[in-house]
């Protein structure tokens, strides 16, 4: 087809779009809609999988394990999407004897317990009943991207064994500053000296990790006694340089047998546990996105609707057209440049919604959608296929008549 | 040499009992440079025939042969195309597009052929002012005149130079000074060496055509050729005294009769004119 013929449909679609705005409003609305629920649910899906791998510090590492009680982690491929979803919340804990000798273990090096006491804080402008204190050691920050921002972090070669560092947001609500360095907290009682404050961390979303913006981070072993034992270990992360297999196995022996013969701990790798929270982000995804794709299906048959009224009432403009000579791959061209421009627009409009949809949710919540190229070109390209193959529908129709009966048509 | 043969062509309209049959095995010849007015009363099926000659319709029987080709049973594509380059079609409600200004109306046939937008403009220019309303170019249909929509639509039906040139009642909305014009305008073309075939009411129009076929119950029922000029013996018979008038005919409408006057004026004016520039060539 030569481009003269292009260029002409092209205004001519634009002008009678034009003349019709009313109606097309609304059909792009329905695509816009449908584009933006389809792009939104992507962006927040891969937000969330981001700062997932964010938190989890180095997740592609295979040396690096994690100890959890059994019933969180089961990557088990037949579970369905509804275990799934149960398998988001821990369920248990793991006992403060499997943290007992772990460290002199044999192949195991740099373990971290994680282990978190809800208690009372008491700082010097404010206290919490039920504040967040986290128990573990220096090597934590091996595992999770925890970075300080003044002073230094827990168990430091030269800290007393009191030290505390404490989140951002928790020390200015404590102490009424950012870097509250030397300050005493009193945690259940006992007095602790903050040695640093950390950066703020983003927070994962649906994320068994607490918010370490508002937590306290003590050492695992002070934890455990200002607690009589009772902070509860959610995991152990630990390092397995050599021999992993053979490691894992005898370190899961020898929990069992801690535990008395039952095996209700679990060993992974730590990407194995980034792993699940993103299958099961990836089957939410799937799901809206599928509900997401339902409501662009119908901004799609909106835009045919459009067309079939639009072509039911230029029927006698199609039988002049045919009358001097249009053959029937130009009409229906022709209704296909409008159709396609219809989803383009509603495309475009799409678009720029969920960057603005984007924006509202970035300032509002935790989650940062990521709206990359990829996803508008594909979004762009959606909305064309969706104009092209809807409008083709009404324009094979309007085309096959004969001229005459199109053009007795009034 | 015939341009146009049809043999044996029947069209039936509906289906089972509600059948109808428009077109009665029509045969017909019609040769280069002939201008055939085609006449009958309503529902004869003069154009039913015309459709099918201009192939805007299917014959269900019958074989056509157009410029030496059988197009009775072309696919839709093929029949576009011949349409586009072969037939110029002038209907009675002129059907140019309401969108589009005249001289987009004249040029979309070669729109349909590609031809590029500046030398679209050229022919259409050249083309609008060969049936005088050059004026016009960027006016939209409904800031016309009857007579002036019929020249654009003829206009348009020239733009790619048709071998035949099709009017399915030209005049049928026209007032009678209009009427002459546009059939003063198609004997213009014809005399340039196209091929035309109109169907008329008016049996007053016969003096322009060199062949006068007549239909009824869709079968040809009188063929006639004629002197150029004078109106066809078979249409004398059918034309009424219109010319008888009372006095009350005179007197209805004075403001309507004053019109017409200062119409005919301005149209005996041009005419002069182009009788003059005519002479001066």
């Amino acid at each position: 087809m030569k481009s003269s013929v292009l260029i002409s449909h092209f205004k001519l679609s634009l002008d009678i779009i034009y003349n019709t705005r009313w109606r097309n409003f609304w059909t792009i609305l329905g695509i816009v809609i449908g584009l933006s629920s389809v792009i939104m649910i992507i962006a927040i899906g891969d937000g969330i999988k981001q700062q997932v791998n964010y938190q989890l510090n180095d997740s592609s590492s295979h040396n690096k394990f994690v100890i959890q009680p059994k019933s969180i982690n089961q990557p088990d491929s037949k579970s369905n999407f509804v275990t799934n979803l149960e398998n988001i919340s821990p369920s248990g804990s793991l006992n403060y004897l499997d943290v007992a000798g772990l460290n002199s273990f044999k192949g195991v090096s740099n373990v971290a317990p994680y282990s978190i006491l809800r208690t009372k804080i008491i700082g010097t402008v404010s206290s919490y009943k039920s504040g967040v204190v986290v128990g573990t050691n220096q090597y934590l920050n091996n595992y999770l991207s925890l970075s300080v921002n003044a002073g230094s972090f827990i168990d430091q070669p030269g800290n007393p064994i009191n030290s505390a560092v404490i989140g951002q947001n928790l020390a200015e609500k404590l102490f009424g500053e950012i870097t509250p360095l030397g300050a005493t907290v009193n945690i259940n009682g006992s007095p602790f000296i903050v040695e640093g404050v950390l950066n703020p961390v983003t927070n994962i979303p649906f994320s068994q990790l607490v918010d370490f913006n508002n937590s306290v981070f003590i050492d695992y072993d002070a934890a455990q006694n200002i607690s009589s034992n009772n902070a509860f270990v959610y995991q152990i992360f630990m390092t397995i340089n050599t021999n992993k297999n053979s490691v894992v196995k005898s370190l899961q022996s020898h929990l069992d047998e801690i535990n008395g013969n039952q095996s209700n701990t679990l060993i992974t790798t730590l990407s194995g546990i980034s792993y699940n929270s993103k299958r099961t982000l990836d089957l939410l995804t799937r799901l809206i996105s599928f509900v997401a794709a339902i409501s662009l299906l119908v901004g799609g048959v909106g835009i045919m609707n459009v067309m079939l009224v639009s072509i039911a009432e230029r029927t006698h403009e199609i039988g002049i057209r045919k009358a001097i000579g249009a053959t029937n791959r130009q009409i229906i061209f022709q209704f296909l440049v409008e159709s396609a421009i219809l989803s383009f627009v509603g495309g475009i409009i799409g678009i720029v919604l969920s960057y603005l949809i984007d924006l509202f949710i970035i300032l509002s919540t935790s989650v940062k959608p990521i709206i990359t190229w990829q996803l508008v070109v594909f979004a762009s390209l959606i909305s064309i296929i969706i104009g092209l193959i809807f409008g083709s529908i009404p324009a094979i129709k309007a085309a096959k008549k004969l001229p005459i009966d199109s053009l007795r048509s009034s | 040499m015939s341009l146009i043969k049809l043999e044996g062509i029947s069209k039936i309209f509906g289906f089972g009992d509600a059948s109808s049959l428009a077109l009665d095995s029509i045969s017909l010849n019609i040769d280069k440079g002939e201008f055939v007015a085609v006449m009958g009363p309503s529902g004869s099926g003069k154009s039913t025939l015309m459709n099918i000659i201009g192939l805007l319709d299917k014959p269900s029987q019958g074989s056509y042969m157009l410029d030496n080709k059988y197009v009775a049973r072309l696919k839709p594509n093929q029949a576009a195309k011949i349409r586009r380059d072969t037939i110029g079609f002038v209907f009675q409600s002129y059907n140019l597009l309401n969108r589009l200004n005249i001289i987009n109306n004249v040029s979309l046939p070669l729109v349909y052929k590609g031809v590029s937008s500046s030398r679209r403009l050229k022919l259409a220019t050249e083309i609008l002012d060969r049936v005088g309303i050059s004026e016009k170019e960027y006016f939209y249909p409904n800031q016309l005149s009857g007579g002036q929509l019929q020249s654009a639509a003829i206009a348009r039906a020239l733009i790619n130079n048709p071998k035949l040139i099709i009017a399915d009642e030209p005049t049928g909305n026209l007032d009678s000074v209009s009427s002459m014009l546009i059939m003063e305008l198609l004997t213009e073309i014809h005399r340039a060496g196209n091929t035309i075939i109109f169907v008329t009411h008016n049996p007053e129009l016969t003096r322009y055509a060199s062949r006068v076929v007549y239909m009824k119950d869709g079968s040809i029922v009188q063929d006639e050729v004629t002197p150029y000029g004078q109106i066809a013996k078979t249409a004398k018979l059918l034309l009424r005294p219109s010319l008888m008038k009372s006095d009350e005919d005179n007197l209805a409408g004075v403001s309507v009769l004053m019109k017409t006057i200062d119409r005919i004026d301005k149209t005996s004016k041009t005419k002069k004119q182009k009788k003059s520039s005519r002479r001066k060539k």
